[in-house]
């Protein structure tokens, strides 16, 4: 079964939905099956990777059972990426919604969907809602994405005390995977103080080394409802988000090979 | 004084992180800042290369930490060992995975790739030969550019690298792409 990994945070702005679909794409050049899925009933993710033109229908419609997988879910050109949609938006479906996240109805779906993938990566919405609540319950990681501001930065323990929750009362899988720092402005100086005192402060393997950086191309690639590394002028950009994805990769071997010392020696072949 | 280190909301994040990550045991170095930025040098590449160390100790790739690294440090050796100028590793989109010494904005190397990369597989294909994977281009009196397609399941990367004319460097370049090609398919 794939991996179901969540992209939050506790504050909007903050460069989710860009992460979600960057970070996707550069997982699909890695050479994963990648399916993106736009959790978020503003439907940043939809109108961002302009999903609404091959179909309205989406996550939504999928839980309701009005509609199977393959009408909701859309390989790009890239192959090894796919698309889910929010579907259709209104607030008798958003109140559904939540119900369904309340009831275990959603988890259940995407895990179901798993199957299909070697991840799936949620564009949840931002806050501590029955939605967000019920994406981490199904979920095996959580990346958080922040600015390195002061609003965003002191936003954090909200959501690190949701992580913390869920892991003890609804889903022990979940494994807090890092704090994708977004938007930074090296030339910022205030920015870099703040960066160099939670580099002090923090776990040291919290926040993820590789930042993203401010760059206008994103607004180019948001305009033309691409990822920043399909874009001629983009691939500078990109690799931010590429190398990201490689760091996410490596720190996953680490992981694995920690879990796997814990392991019962006797119980296979090694 | 610190700027934000000493709120208390901040305080209350570092506590619960502490506990989050601390069930995590990942080994991955302290924090430090790393945007890139990758913008054309300032010199010729030809100059460049004549500025390079001739007789720099090798960095083991395999001792690295990120996957990136490793790529770059890969590039980098060979440069060293064999006066290139400079290298970059793209997938067929021009995404570049590891960059040494540039000799051109990161965009143009890319656009670069894509066009050659896309000029060598169509050649190949009316030549008949579909298993074109070499090109090299002369670009003045003294440096060529080498453009090597290689294939990790099925997916085709690029080596692209600036070197001396005088040299015959595809030995250096399988060894590289034998050593690019290991990292990237580590699973």
């Amino acid at each position: 079964m794939g991996k179901i990994v969540t992209i939050a945070s506790q504050k909007g702005g903050v460069g989710k939905t860009t992460t979600a679909l960057n970070f996707s794409y550069s997982l699909s050049r890695l050479g994963e099956r990648v399916l993106l899925v736009d959790a978020d009933p503003q439907g940043g993710m939809s109108i961002a990777t302009n999903i609404r033109k091959k179909t309205e229908k989406g996550l939504v419609d999928y839980l309701a059972g009005k509609s199977q997988l393959k009408e909701v879910a859309f390989y790009t050109k890239e192959k090894k990426m796919a698309i889910m949609g929010i579907g259709t938006v209104d607030p008798a479906s958003v109140q559904q919604l939540e119900d369904w996240a309340r009831k275990g109805a959603l988890s259940r779906a995407l895990q179901h969907i798993a199957k299909h993938f070697d991840y799936i990566v949620i564009d949840a919405p931002a806050g501590l809602g029955s939605l967000s609540v019920a994406l981490l319950g199904a979920s095996q990681g959580v990346l958080i994405a922040s600015q390195c501001k002061a609003l965003s930065l002191k936003s954090l323990p909200k959501m690190l005390a949701l992580i913390s929750w869920i892991q003890e009362n609804t889903n022990p899988e979940l494994s807090l995977e890092g704090i994708i720092l977004t938007m930074h402005n090296r030339d910022n100086e205030t920015e870099s103080e703040m960066f160099r005192e939670i580099s002090q402060g923090f776990p040291a393997d919290l926040f993820f080394s590789e930042l993203i950086a401010y760059d206008p191309v994103f607004e180019q690639a948001s305009l033309r409802s691409i990822p920043v590394g399909m874009l001629k002028t983009g691939k500078v950009a990109a690799r931010n988000y590429f190398q990201l994805a490689i760091e996410y990769k490596e720190r996953e071997m680490l992981l694995d090979q920690s879990k796997g010392e814990e392991d019962d020696v006797d119980s296979g072949l090694f | 004084m610190t700027l934000i280190l000493d709120s208390s909301e901040i305080r209350e994040a570092i506590a619960l992180a502490s506990e989050l990550t601390s069930a995590l045991n990942l080994s991955v170095p302290a924090v430090e800042e790393k945007v890139r930025s990758v913008a054309a040098p300032e010199v010729p590449a030809k100059m460049v290369r004549e500025s390079l160390p001739a007789s720099v100790d090798e960095v083991d790739p395999t001792g690295l930490e990120y996957r990136g690294d490793q790529l770059e440090q890969v590039i980098r050796n060979m440069c060293q060992r064999s006066h290139f100028s400079g290298a970059v590793v793209t997938d067929d989109t021009g995404l570049p995975f590891a960059v040494v010494n540039p000799p051109v904005s990161m965009e143009a190397v890319s656009a670069f790739t894509v066009v050659l990369g896309g000029a060598l597989e169509r050649a190949g294909s009316l030549l008949g030969h579909h298993g074109a994977e070499y090109l090299t281009i002369d670009i003045n009196y003294e440096e060529k550019i080498i453009l090597r397609r290689f294939l990790i399941n099925d997916t085709p990367y690029f080596l692209l690298a600036i070197c001396p004319q005088d040299i015959d460097e595809r030995s250096e370049i399988e060894i590289s792409i034998d050593q690019i090609v290991s990292i990237l398919n580590k699973k």
